[in-house]
């Protein structure tokens, strides 16, 4: 378990809990302020019953608490003011502000709504510390109006448990005393009037606890390293978010607080409470490694910036995109990789983000290459970039890499767009799959494609798109297409063909002949030359039982077509279509 | 000239001249090739059908019919859809025609294969017809290796002709070159006007590259380009064992601006894939794209813009 241990020391994480976040974003979106000031809940039909989904302090003073039928509620608040819940919408907001949080490290987990963990080991000291990093998140999430707890610890689960129960007892128990504790963080603020709603909002009165009754909008608490356990042992076994079976089972025996149930025999505790309990008591004191599922993938190759002041123009930040491409083409040059795939991460002051994603058909790592097809996408995109009150910081991340040689650069070419000029012998492919980048940054990724053959003699099918970002290294034969031409130089298949064959009219001579004269789009053609016919089934695995027998055809004007006459020749619902139009 | 002809055979009655005998000797080459891919069973490469390769002797007949105006590199070609006859609207069912005339154009000015971007408006290529990759094979080009773009309006469509004409020069045996970029817009807006078609030329001529805008309807029919071709079809060569199959393709082409002043022409691939200049009687001549006293007058090149 050495590299357990090795990890275990390494790892610091910010647990955040945003307590009362959906009342916080409903009053938001509502610009009901009274949802902050007086008890007030937001419901939700559960099984055909409407019943209370999130209280806010108010409401949880008055005994209301989740769960509760609405009715219920109401019964005990006289003129309780109550409002729909809206999960999908405040998800939506919830997982654009846990990206407000990549700005302190690269992987941020969200541990359901409202919880976030963020890993800052490596980060920390770009804000200072760590007490200047609760200085920064304490700033933003005050700016924002959100109520929360935040706590700095070993392992997600402890930094949660502390945000959630360790950080109000410390700083009453700091009150108390009026001196100063090393474990508790001076950067709790003040209450804040009227606007501060609390925060045991959504987790209204876990039962054995009073509500604070001075509560703040923001506390924090940092445990120093290998400080965890002596942190956790006083809260209460709810901490480990366990099932509320378990939790009150646990609180029957008088196994109340987390130091209690783990100074008890490992192996009883096993048996007692089950394997799923012993591994959330290991999980918080770090005697397993509790990994976060990252919102975002988490790349080994990331560049970050913050700005002395916020930006707003495009050109400024991609000035910034600059210096962070320089810096993470140093960190691939000394791996041998080039970037596929990069995420510019620009963080907006109200802690929300933006992300502006490229693609590269070849591996690149050339700053220019890289800040001019960001330019692209900001200048031909499909949404312009809303920079809001401005942009305070850059990440640069590769989220895709490849192996990438280096390249002695052509001494005559001019690299003046950015171009890898390896001076090969033929380097169509590397300017075409430049161009493609550039394209299909501007124009979307699906609309920038060379085709492949596939394997059918369906027309319709013959093709298929390869989008020309990731075919770089697709291998294109020609041979593999069908023949194109009779020995005679007569094409077979014609330059456009349409996506809905056109219904045609049609006079043959014969029923199993071409058509002698045929109507399509109102005008009438005279045919005077045909060849065919070719008759192609449908594939019988798709369901497709159709015949088509396929006609070139070329009227008195030197116009040529690809007709087909569908169904069995002489019945009655034979149909003739025009497939399509050679050149 | 007399004598003996290329394989040995008696003496021609009538004397070859050199450039017949290279291209019955081309097309015997052609033809032996074509024989060992069906023994290998296989299907003829690319180079065995190089429907639009343009030999070293009708490039000199079509340099000297239109002033080098034909396969001319560096420059826009505005290449017109016919209309059904002089001076009607453009008729929309000569695109495909219009276009294997610009990839003829392309060929012509190359001696091997090269890479295309063809660029082409998604809402045109759903009601008119896409481009069909198979079909694009047997006129040379290989889908694999050109890039295909779908733009949305013809802004963007421009944005990225330019664009692929302003990547640096591919390098290649025969030196480097641009891109061949083949601009198919079927009906354009005000947008495409001269300042767009300037921009076009002259970023191909920067490059070394080639531009085909082909065009049919258009609101703004004013352009920069130094050659403006308008094409049609053109009824295919008889073929001698099959009077009712169908020929290779031909087109009917009229040279409108640029290059030197000519009745229009038929170019057509012959049966061993090259391509030529119909001679044709004039009154065998498509009524479609005759000159008549009343049409405007054909500009003069004015080579550089």
């Amino acid at each position: 378990m050495a590299a357990t241990a090795t990890r275990q020391r390494t790892r610091r994480l910010l647990g955040v809990l945003l307590p009362a976040l959906a009342i916080e974003l409903y009053a938001r979106r509502a610009k009901d302020a009274a949802a902050l000031k007086t008890p007030f809940v937001l419901y939700e039909r559960a099984e055909s019953a409407l019943r209370v989904a999130h209280a806010n302090r108010f409401a949880g003073a008055a005994g209301l608490y989740p769960g509760q039928p609405l009715a219920e509620a109401r019964a005990l608040v006289p003129g309780l003011a109550a409002a729909p819940a809206a999960p999908a919408v405040d998800g939506r907001d919830f997982d654009r502000l846990a990206q407000g949080f990549l700005r302190y490290g690269p992987r941020v987990g969200a541990f359901g709504f409202g919880r976030i963990c963020v890993e800052i080991a490596g980060s920390a000291h770009l804000f200072g510390g760590e007490a200047g990093l609760l200085a920064d998140a304490r700033a933003r999430l005050g700016r924002l109006r959100f109520a929360a707890r935040a706590a700095i610890a070993d392992t997600p689960a402890a930094a949660l448990a502390i945000a959630m129960y360790g950080v109000d007892e410390a700083e009453r128990g700091e009150r108390k005393k009026s001196s100063g504790n090393s474990s508790v963080s001076p950067l709790s603020s003040g209450p804040r009037g009227g606007r501060n709603p609390g925060w045991r909002g959504e987790f209204v009165a876990p039962p054995g606890r009073d509500v604070p009754q001075t509560p703040q909008a923001f506390a924090a608490r940092i445990i120093p390293p290998g400080a965890g356990d002596a942190a956790l042992d006083p809260l209460p076994v709810a901490a480990l978010e366990l099932d509320p079976d378990t939790a009150q089972l646990l609180r029957t025996l008088g196994l109340k607080t987390i130091g209690a149930a783990r100074r008890q025999p490992r192996a009883a505790l096993v048996k007692r409470f089950g394997k799923a309990f012993a591994a959330r008591l290991d999980a918080a004191c770090g005697a397993v490694f509790e990994s976060l599922s990252p919102i975002v993938e988490p790349t080994d190759y990331s560049a970050f910036a913050r700005t002395a002041s916020p930006v707003t123009a495009i050109d400024a930040a991609l000035e910034g995109a600059r210096g962070l491409a320089m810096d993470l083409a140093a960190q691939l040059e000394r791996d041998g990789l080039g970037a596929r795939r990069l995420a510019l991460h620009l963080f907006r002051l109200d802690n929300s983000s933006h992300v502006e994603k490229v693609d590269f058909g070849a591996p690149t790592r050339a700053p220019e290459t890289i800040v001019r097809l960001l330019r692209l996408k900001f200048e031909k995109g499909a949404q312009p970039v809303d920079p809001g009150f401005g942009f305070d910081a850059f990440r640069l991340t590769a989220e895709r890499v490849a192996p990438m040689a280096a390249a002695q650069l052509s001494a005559v070419a001019s690299s003046e767009n950015g171009f890898p000029l390896t001076g090969s012998e033929d380097n169509s492919r590397a300017v075409l799959s430049g161009l493609a980048d550039r394209l299909a940054a501007a124009l979307g990724r699906g609309e920038v494609f060379f085709y492949a053959p596939r394997d059918t003699h369906v027309p319709e099918r013959a093709a298929r798109e390869v989008p020309a970002l990731g075919a770089a290294t697709i291998k294109n034969a020609p041979d593999a297409w069908p023949s194109a031409a009779s020995p005679g130089g007569v094409p077979y298949r014609p330059m456009f063909l349409f996506p809905e064959p056109e219904p045609l009219q049609v006079t043959a001579l014969a029923p199993d002949g071409p058509p002698a004269r045929f109507i399509w789009r109102r005008v009438s053609y005279r045919v005077v030359r045909a060849a065919g016919p070719e008759r192609l089934l449908g594939e019988w695995r798709r369901g497709e039982d159709h015949m088509r027998d396929y006609y070139r055809v070329e009227d008195a004007g030197g116009r040529r077509f690809w007709v087909f006459r569908e169904g069995q020749m002489g019945a009655d619902d034979v149909k003739w279509r025009l497939a399509g139009t050679f050149a | 000239m007399t004598g003996r002809d290329a394989y040995g055979g008696a003496a021609a009655p009538i004397p070859l001249k050199a450039a017949a005998r290279g291209a019955a000797r081309r097309s015997a080459i052609s033809k032996l090739k074509a024989q060992i891919a069906r023994l290998e069973k296989r299907p003829p490469t690319l180079s065995a059908s190089p429907a639009c390769a343009v030999s070293k002797d009708s490039r000199q007949d079509l340099a000297a019919y239109w002033g080098h105006a034909f396969g001319a590199r560096g420059v826009l070609h505005e290449v017109r859809f016919a209309g059904l006859e002089e001076g009607a609207p453009p008729d929309h069912r000569a695109a495909a025609a219009a276009l294997g005339f610009a990839l003829a154009l392309a060929a012509a000015g190359a001696r091997r294969p090269q890479a295309y971007v063809f660029i082409c408006k998604s809402h045109e290529a759903a009601g008119e017809g896409a481009l069909y990759p198979p079909g694009l094979v047997g006129l040379g080009v290989d889908p694999g290796a050109a890039l295909f773009v779908r733009a949305r309006s013809d802004a963007e469509a421009l944005w990225a002709a330019e664009e692929a004409l302003r990547a640096p020069p591919t390098d290649g045996a025969a030196g480097a070159r641009g891109l061949c970029v083949i601009l198919l817009l079927r009906a354009t807006g005000p947008c495409v006007d001269l300042t767009a078609t300037r921009r076009l030329h002259l970023a191909a001529g920067a490059s070394g590259g080639q531009c085909a805008l082909v065009r049919g309807r258009a609101r703004d029919a004013s352009s920069c380009a130094p050659y403006r071709w308008r094409i049609g079809p053109a009824p295919s060569r008889l073929l001698t064992d099959d009077p009712r199959g169908l020929g290779p393709p031909a087109w009917t082409a009229a040279l409108e601006k640029g290059g030197a002043v000519r009745p229009p022409a038929v170019i057509e691939a012959s049966t061993d894939g090259f391509l030529s200049r119909r001679k044709l009687e004039p009154a065998l001549a498509p009524a479609a794209a005759a000159p008549t006293g009343e049409g405007p007058m054909p500009a003069l090149a004015t080579g550089s813009v």
